[in-house]
C-alpha cells in the first residue's frame, strides 16, 4: 500500500474534526430553536469555526482519497503530503487560538473590510490570527496541488492531456485516453490553483488592511477573489472525492472504468464552469457588471452537471449486471452519487435570479450545501474509509455499521431538509434575525444532529479500528 | 563577467545616474532595484563558488535569503527610507546584488516545487501590490506622488498578466522542459 | 553529513537574518510605511511648535504664545488642493461638531495651516473657511508668510509637501495635537473620525 500512514492520519484527522464540527452545528440548531441560549458573539464564532472546520477537514479527507488513487498513476511526493498535514495542523490551532480565545467571528468567507471592522468585537490579535492560520493552511494546500500538477505534466506531457484533450480532438485513440483518477485529479489542480492564488491575494490584503486600516481597498473586487477562492476551493471537494466512485466500483464489479470522449469532455466543461460560476454569489451586488452575473446564473446551472451525468450514468452501466456484492463501501458510494444528484437540484434553484430575489440569504443556502456535502462529498469520504478498511484492513463490517448507515441517511436529509422547509418558509433577509417560524425546523435539526453525529461517530470507530489493527 | 558587474556596478553608484533613477519611483523600483540584482547575477556567473557548494547544497538557505531581501524591498517603508537615510541607502546596494548572486547560486539547485510555489506566490504578490498601488486612496510613500504609485502599480498588474499567460502557456502547451532528466 | 548539517545551520542562519532585517526595518513590526514611522516617531520625541508668525484670515498676526494654556488640533493644507485636503477639512469640521461646545475656545483651538502661503492669501482664506463654516475664532485658518519658519515647522511636524506639475503638491495628512505648553502630543489618522473626537474629548476631560 503506498503511504499508508499518512492517508491514515489524514482520514483520521480529518473524520474527527468533521465529527467535531458537527456538534457545534448541533449547538447553533438547538440555540435557534430555542433548546439552548447562546449569545450572538459565542453563536457567531460557533459559525465561524463550523464553516472553517468542516471546509477544511473535508478538503483535508477528500485531498487524501485523491492522493491515494493519483499516486498510483503519477509519482507524488510524499514529503508534500506530509508538509501539508503539517501545515493544516499549524493553521488549524491558530484558527482555533483565534476564534475561541480572541473572540473572532467573521464566518469563514471573512468578508472585507470585516476582519477589521467588528465594532470591537474582536481585536486584531484575532483577526490576525485566523487570517494567518488561513494563509498557512492555503500554503499547504498549495504546495499539495502543484505537486500533482507537475506530477501530472511530468507524465502526460501538460495539463491539457491531463484532461485528455489530445483524445478529444481525435489525436489519440479512446484506449489510450488518461485514467479517470488522472483526469480528476488535473481538474481539481487547475481549479484550486486558481482559488488558491485568488484566495491568497486576498487574506494577504485583509492582513494589510488588519495592520493599517488606513489603507483601503475595493470592497467589491475582494468580495469577488473571495468568492473566488471559497466558492472554488468548497466545490473542489467532490471533485476529489468522487475518484473514489470509479475506482471503487471499478475494483468491484472487475470491469474497468474506461474514459471515453463523452466523459473527457463532461470533465472539461465543469473544468472551466466550477472557475465562472462563483459570481452567483454576487447577485446582490447591483454593481456587479451584468454579463458576470448572467455568466454566474447560467454556467451554474450547468456546472456540475457535465461530471454528475457522466459519473451517475456510468455508475448505473457498471453496476448493472455486474453481480456487484453490496456492502458498506459501495452502498455509501452509491448513496454519494444519489446524494449528489439530489443537492445539486436545490442548488440550481438558489442559482436562480429570480428565486434569488425571495430565497436567497434565507435557510435555503445552508439547505443546498448541507445536502451537496453532507450526503454527497462526505459520504465519499467515508466510503474511501470503508473501502480501505476492507481492502487493506480486511476488517468485516458488523450489523452496527449497517445501522448507523441508514441512520446517517435519515439524519442527514433530515438536518438538510430542516434547512430547505425553513427556506421556503420565509422572506430575504439581510439581518441576523431568526423568525418564529424557523424554529420548529431548526429544533427537529438540531436532534436529527444529535442521531447524525452518532452515525458518524461509528463510522470513524470502525475506521480507527481499522488504524489500530494494522499498527 | 565579473568586471561587467563591477563596471555596472559603478555606473549605478555614479551621482547622476543614482538621482536621476531614484527621482521617479516607477525607474527607483523596476530599474534600479532590478540592475542592483543583475549586478549579483553577473558577479556569480557561472562559477561554483566552492564555498556555497558546501553551504547552501540544497539552496534552499539561499532562496529563504534572498526573498527574505526581496520582501524587505517590497515594503513601502524601505523605499522611502532609502531616499532619506542613508543607511539604507548603503544597505540597498549591498542586499540587492547579494540578492541575485544567492539567487542565481540557489535557483539550479532548489527543487521544481520550490520554483513553482515561488513563481506561483509571486502572481498573488505582485497581484496584491498592483491593487495596494493602483487602489488605495492614501499617499504610501511620502516621498513620491499619488499618481507615480498608479504607475507602479500599472506596471505590476502587467507583470502578473506576463506571468499568468506564461504559466498558462507552460502547463497547457510547452510542459516542464527541466524535468526531462 | 556535515554538509547536510551546514544546509540546516544556514537555514536557521538565514530564517535569523531575514526576521531581523524586517524587524529593524519596520521598528520592530510596527511601521511598515514611512508615514506610520513618522506618526510613532513624533509621539515619541514630543517636539514644540517652534517660534513662527502666524497670520490667519482675520489678519491678524501672532505666534502660538497666543494660545498659550490651551490646547490646539491642527491640519496642514493648501486651498487650490482638490483632492485630500477637503476630505481632511470636512473630517475636521466633524471632529468640531463632536467636541462638548463648552470646551471649544476654552480648552481647545481648531487651527488649518496652509503650506502654500503664496496663493493662501488672508481673503482666500477668509472665503476657503466658510466652506466648512469654521467661525475664524475657535477654528482659525492662517498661514505663515515667512518661507524658512514654514519649513522650521514642517520639518518639526514631518510633514512632507512635494510641488507636482501640475502648481499643487502632494503632502501627507494627519491631525496633529498640540498641547497647552506648545508640545506636539498625538499624530491622529485623519480618516478615523470617531477615533480622533474620542482621542480629544477623553485627552481634555483628563485634564480638567
Amino acid at each position: 500500500m503506498v503511504h499508508n500512514r499518512l492517508i491514515k492520519n489524514y482520514l483520521v484527522i480529518g473524520g474527527i474534526v468533521i465529527l467535531l464540527m458537527m456538534v457545534f452545528g448541533i449547538l447553533m440548531l438547538l440555540a435557534q430553536g430555542g433548546g439552548l441560549s447562546l449569545s450572538p458573539p459565542t453563536f457567531y464564532q460557533f459559525m465561524t469555526i463550523h464553516g472553517t472546520g468542516m471546509i477544511g477537514a473535508a478538503a483535508l479527507a477528500a485531498s487524501a482519497v485523491m492522493w491515494y488513487f493519483l499516486s498510483q498513476h503519477v509519482t507524488l511526493s510524499k514529503r508534500i503530503f506530509k508538509a501539508n498535514l503539517i501545515l493544516f495542523l499549524i493553521g488549524l490551532v491558530l484558527v482555533i487560538i483565534g476564534v475561541f480565545s480572541f473572540d473572532y467571528a467573521s464566518a469563514w468567507t471573512f468578508l472585507y473590510p470585516l476582519p477589521t471592522l467588528s465594532a470591537k468585537a474582536w481585536g486584531i490579535i484575532g483577526a490576525l490570527l485566523y487570517l494567518f492560520g488561513m494563509l498557512i493552511i492555503g500554503i499547504g494546500f498549495l504546495l499539495l496541488f502543484i505537486d500533482t500538477g507537475r506530477a501530472i505534466i511530468r507524465k502526460k506531457g501538460s495539463l491539457a492531456k491531463g484532461l485528455g484533450w489530445d483524445v478529444i480532438a481525435g489525436k489519440k485513440a479512446e484506449k489510450d485516453a488518461p485514467e479517470p483518477a488522472i483526469i480528476a485529479g488535473t481538474m481539481v489542480t487547475i481549479v484550486n490553483v486558481t482559488a488558491l492564488i485568488a484566495g491568497a491575494t486576498v487574506i494577504m490584503m485583509n492582513i494589510i488592511h488588519t495592520i493599517n486600516p488606513a489603507f483601503t481597498f475595493d470592497p467589491l473586487l475582494a468580495k469577488n477573489l473571495t468568492y473566488a477562492f471559497g466558492h472554488v476551493f468548497a466545490n473542489s471537494i467532490i471533485y476529489m472525492s468522487v475518484i473514489v466512485v470509479y475506482e471503487l466500483l471499478a475494483k468491484y464489479t472487475n470491469r474497468s472504468w474506461k474514459a471515453n470522449k463523452v466523459f473527457l469532455i463532461a470533465w472539461s466543461m465543469s473544468t472551466i464552469f466550477t472557475l465562472m460560476i462563483y459570481t452567483h454569489h454576487m447577485l446582490m451586488d447591483s454593481v456587479m457588471p451584468k454579463w458576470m452575473l448572467i455568466i454566474g446564473q447560467v454556467f451554474s446551472y450547468a456546472n456540475g452537471l457535465p461530471v454528475l451525468i457522466v459519473t451517475a450514468y456510468g455508475t448505473l452501466m457498471i453496476v448493472y449486471k455486474s453481480g456487484i456484492k453490496w456492502d458498506m463501501s459501495s452502498g455509501l458510494a452509491f448513496l454519494s452519487m444519489f446524494g449528489w444528484t439530489v443537492g445539486v437540484v436545490p442548488a440550481i434553484i438558489d442559482a436562480t435570479i429570480v428565486v434569488n430575489h425571495v430565497m436567497h440569504n434565507t435557510k435555503w443556502v445552508p439547505g443546498h450545501f448541507h445536502m451537496y456535502m453532507g450526503l454527497g462529498a462526505v459520504v465519499m469520504i467515508f466510503a474511501f474509509m470503508y473501502y480501505l478498511a476492507k481492502v487493506d484492513g480486511g476488517l468485516k463490517i458488523t450489523k452496527l455499521d449497517w445501522i448507523a448507515f441508514f441512520s446517517y441517511i435519515v439524519t442527514m436529509a433530515a438536518v438538510s431538509v430542516q434547512f430547505l422547509v425553513s427556506g421556503a418558509l420565509s422572506t430575504p433577509r439581510r439581518w441576523a434575525t431568526h423568525t418564529p417560524e424557523w424554529m420548529g425546523p431548526a429544533l427537529f435539526g438540531g436532534i436529527a444532529g444529535v442521531f447524525l453525529v452518532i452515525a458518524t461517530t461509528l463510522f470513524i470507530v470502525h475506521f480507527v479500528r481499522y488504524v489500530c489493527n494494522e499498527t | 563577467m565579473m568586471k561587467l558587474a563591477i563596471l555596472f556596478f559603478i555606473l549605478l553608484l555614479a551621482p547622476v545616474i543614482r538621482e536621476s533613477l531614484e527621482s521617479v519611483m516607477v525607474l527607483h523600483m523596476f530599474l534600479q532595484l532590478p540592475l542592483l540584482i543583475l549586478v549579483g547575477v553577473l558577479l556569480h556567473g557561472n562559477r561554483n563558488w566552492r564555498f556555497l557548494e558546501k553551504w547552501n547544497d540544497n539552496g534552499v538557505a539561499g532562496m529563504l535569503l534572498a526573498v527574505g531581501v526581496l520582501i524587505f524591498w517590497m515594503l513601502p517603508r524601505s523605499l522611502d527610507d532609502a531616499l532619506t537615510e542613508i543607511e539604507l541607502e548603503i544597505w540597498k546596494f549591498a542586499s540587492l546584488p547579494l540578492l541575485g548572486f544567492l539567487w542565481k547560486n540557489s535557483w539550479r539547485k532548489i527543487g521544481g516545487i520550490f520554483k513553482s510555489f515561488l513563481y506561483i506566490n509571486f502572481l498573488s504578490m505582485f497581484g496584491l501590490l498592483a491593487w495596494l498601488y493602483l487602489g488605495t486612496p492614501v499617499q504610501i510613500c511620502n516621498n513620491y506622488l499619488i499618481n507615480e504609485q498608479h504607475i507602479v502599480g500599472a506596471v505590476y498588474l502587467s507583470s502578473v498578466l506576463v506571468l499568468l499567460l506564461n504559466l498558462l502557456y507552460i502547463v497547457f502547451f510547452r510542459g516542464l522542459g527541466e524535468e526531462a532528466e | 553529513m556535515t554538509k547536510k548539517w551546514c544546509n540546516r545551520i544556514a537555514i536557521i542562519v538565514s530564517i535569523i537574518l531575514v526576521v531581523w532585517m524586517w524587524f529593524i526595518g519596520t521598528d520592530g513590526f510596527t511601521a511598515f510605511t514611512a508615514e506610520t514611522a513618522r506618526k510613532n516617531n513624533l509621539i515619541e520625541t514630543k517636539p514644540k511648535f517652534p517660534e513662527v508668525i502666524l497670520e490667519d484670515s482675520k489678519e491678524r498676526t501672532y505666534t502660538m504664545e497666543a494660545f498659550r494654556g490651551k490646547n490646539v488640533f491642527i491640519t496642514f493644507v493648501y486651498t487650490a488642493c482638490t483632492t485630500v485636503c477637503p476630505e481632511l477639512e470636512r473630517n475636521f469640521a466633524e471632529v468640531y461638531q463632536s467636541i462638548p461646545p463648552s470646551y471649544i475656545g476654552e480648552e481647545l483651538i481648531f487651527l488649518t495651516i496652509s503650506f502654500d502661503p503664496e496663493r493662501d492669501d488672508p481673503e482666500t482664506l477668509e472665503n476657503y473657511r466658510q466652506y466648512f463654516h469654521s467661525d475664524g475664532e475657535t477654528w482659525r485658518m492662517a498661514r505663515i508668510p515667512d518661507q524658512l519658519q514654514l519649513e522650521s515647522l514642517l520639518d518639526a511636524f514631518g510633514v512632507i509637501v512635494i510641488p507636482d506639475k501640475y502648481d499643487g503638491f502632494s503632502h501627507n495628512s494627519a491631525f496633529y495635537f498640540v498641547n497647552k505648553d506648545g508640545y506636539l502630543e498625538n499624530v491622529l489618522d485623519y480618516t478615523d473620525i470617531k477615533a480622533a473626537s474620542e482621542y480629544v474629548v477623553g485627552r481634555l476631560e483628563r485634564e480638567i
